[in-house]
């Protein structure tokens, strides 16, 4: 116990591996927003009827989505953004972003293509207009579809967050490291560490269930 | 379907011990001994970032004594060195004395093993080539340091009289707000060298020298946090001015030759990306090898 407290707690240890932590969750939920609203962008023109944006958009996601993620931030920070004067967390949030976009605009694509078509001509044919058919009968149903590889999204993007350390950002996983070289026990850091990331997903497990929990609640009332 | 579920479980846990004792590394470690009738010694090496781990094993081979082989693999940091020294992977990390030692300080089950011919290897900066003005600032403040016995005191501070289980004390980095700082990139991984304490703030030998330079050279340092694999792209890439570099010496041998590992050949430029340039060296520290007892 007490060599668990010296790891973890003792002088700053816990509020160094909050501050680590807050950083993770930032650049998570940042990269995430900025994703869904970007993949949600190139969904639209990777469906669309313009073919240049379509074929555009098409290989942007499979080349984003073929590069290993810390490819993508080390190009971004090191090269093409290294004398924008952008903070290395913003560089991050970026480059998480745009691989997150990728995959989402996929996602997003797959769950339309897998709603039925036929409700939305049905729609049109009662008179909805192009937007309420996809907002009142497309969407809903698409989110549905989408909503268990979302969460793996977000999942799988709170893990890709642990190779920041590589771009001068000292997120929870190199606070980790560092604690790990500091007391040279590496096997109990690494795995409290583990843990830490482990509740981060189940949060996010937790907050899924919780949706369709509600969802399921509202269909039986 | 409660059979199935009773067999997923019963199958994750089997696999979950696997991985857990390491899959028999340490066996694997002990049959590699006798391949081919060689005694093949695994050592860990921190990752040279020049010069690749395939590169550094065929000349290693080219030096192979009739029943003796080494093995090198590189590792990116001291955590992940020792947990394949506990894993098996290896038999031994080779690393600086001073580290050894704070690390079984604090690990009982350790031992330190002295090398043969004492290898030592040299702790540098590397700056950007084209910076040449900084790199004859450090090499006059180096001088100045070793003429003055300030680096002697700040290695015995700092490192050879740290009591067991004593971290390096905290230091205070001159800073001047609205200075352009001079950025140095630290990894944290190299205690008591080199370390981050629990509060977050970088400390070590290497902080109380910088600490020291600054004052020297009348600037702001500021601390740059990167992992050690991105030292040279953080530097070139102008993200930092100055990083912390180790090099096998040569000055000392004839015919530009350097007591490294087995005696092995190793040019001082070595391990030195493009583009990056040493200042001369501030402190050395002799090559020792961790071990199981």
């Amino acid at each position: 116990m007490d060599t668990i407290y010296q790891i973890f707690i003792a002088n700053g240890a816990f509020a160094t591996i909050c501050k680590g932590l807050w950083v993770t969750v930032e650049i998570s939920l940042a990269a995430l927003v900025l994703g869904t609203l970007l993949g949600a962008v190139l969904c639209f023109f990777r469906m669309g009827k313009n073919s240049p944006m379509r074929f555009l958009t098409a290989g942007y996601i499979a080349l984003v989505r073929g590069c290993p993620v810390l490819m993508l931030l080390m190009l971004l920070f090191y090269g093409v953004l290294a004398q924008s004067g952008l903070t290395p967390i913003v560089v991050a949030i970026l480059a998480f972003a745009l691989h997150t976009a990728a995959h989402v605009a996929e996602l997003f694509r797959s769950s339309i293509m897998a709603t039925d078509f036929g409700q939305v001509e049905a729609a049109r044919t009662l008179g909805f207009s192009r937007i309420q058919a996809f907002r009142l009968v497309t969407l809903p149903q698409m989110m549905h579809i989408a909503r268990p590889v979302y969460q793996s999204t977000i999942v799988n993007l709170i893990q890709w967050t642990s190779v920041v350390g590589y771009v001068t950002i000292t997120d929870l996983t190199r606070v980790i490291y560092n604690t790990a070289s500091r007391t040279m026990q590496p096997m109990i850091t690494i795995l409290g560490g583990m843990i830490i990331y482990i509740a981060i997903s189940y949060c996010v497990y937790g907050i899924f269930a919780w949706l369709e929990w509600r969802d399921k609640r509202e269909v039986a009332e | 379907m409660n059979w199935k579920k009773a067999a997923t479980i019963l199958l994750g846990c089997a696999l979950v011990g696997a991985v857990l004792v390491g899959c028999g590394g340490q066996q694997a470690a002990q049959k590699d001994n006798n391949q081919d009738g060689k005694n093949i010694v695994k050592v860990g090496l921190l990752t040279r970032q020049n010069l690749s781990e395939d590169k550094l094993n065929s000349l290693l081979k080219e030096k192979e004594s009739s029943g003796q082989a080494m093995i090198v693999t590189y590792y990116d940091n001291l955590s992940a060195m020792q947990m394949g020294l506990d894993a098996g992977n290896i038999q031994s990390m080779r690393i600086y004395k001073s580290v050894a030692t704070y690390l079984t300080d604090r690990n009982n089950n350790l031992v330190v093993k002295e090398v043969a011919d004492h290898p030592m290897d040299e702790f540098c900066f590397g700056v950007r080539k084209e910076d040449e003005k900084l790199q004859a600032d450090l090499n006059r403040v180096i001088a100045d340091m070793k003429a003055d016995g300030t680096l002697e005191k700040l290695s015995k501070e700092y490192v050879t009289a740290l009591k067991k289980g004593e971290e390096p004390p905290a230091v205070t980095l001159p800073f001047q707000p609205g200075d352009v700082p001079l950025r140095i990139a630290v990894t944290g991984d190299l205690p008591p060298l080199d370390l981050v304490k629990a509060d977050g703030s970088a400390a070590g030998f290497n902080t109380a020298i910088l600490a020291e330079i600054g004052k020297r050279l009348r600037c702001s340092i500021e601390v740059v946090q990167v992992a050690s694999g991105g030292r040279a792209a953080t530097l070139t890439s102008k993200k930092a001015d100055v990083v912390f570099w180790t090099v096998v010496p040569v000055e000392k041998k004839a015919n530009n030759e350097a007591v490294g590992i087995k005696g092995l050949f190793m040019p001082r430029d070595a391990d030195v990306p493009e583009g990056m340039a040493l200042t001369d060296s501030y402190f050395s520290d002799e090559v020792v090898d961790v071990a199981k007892k």
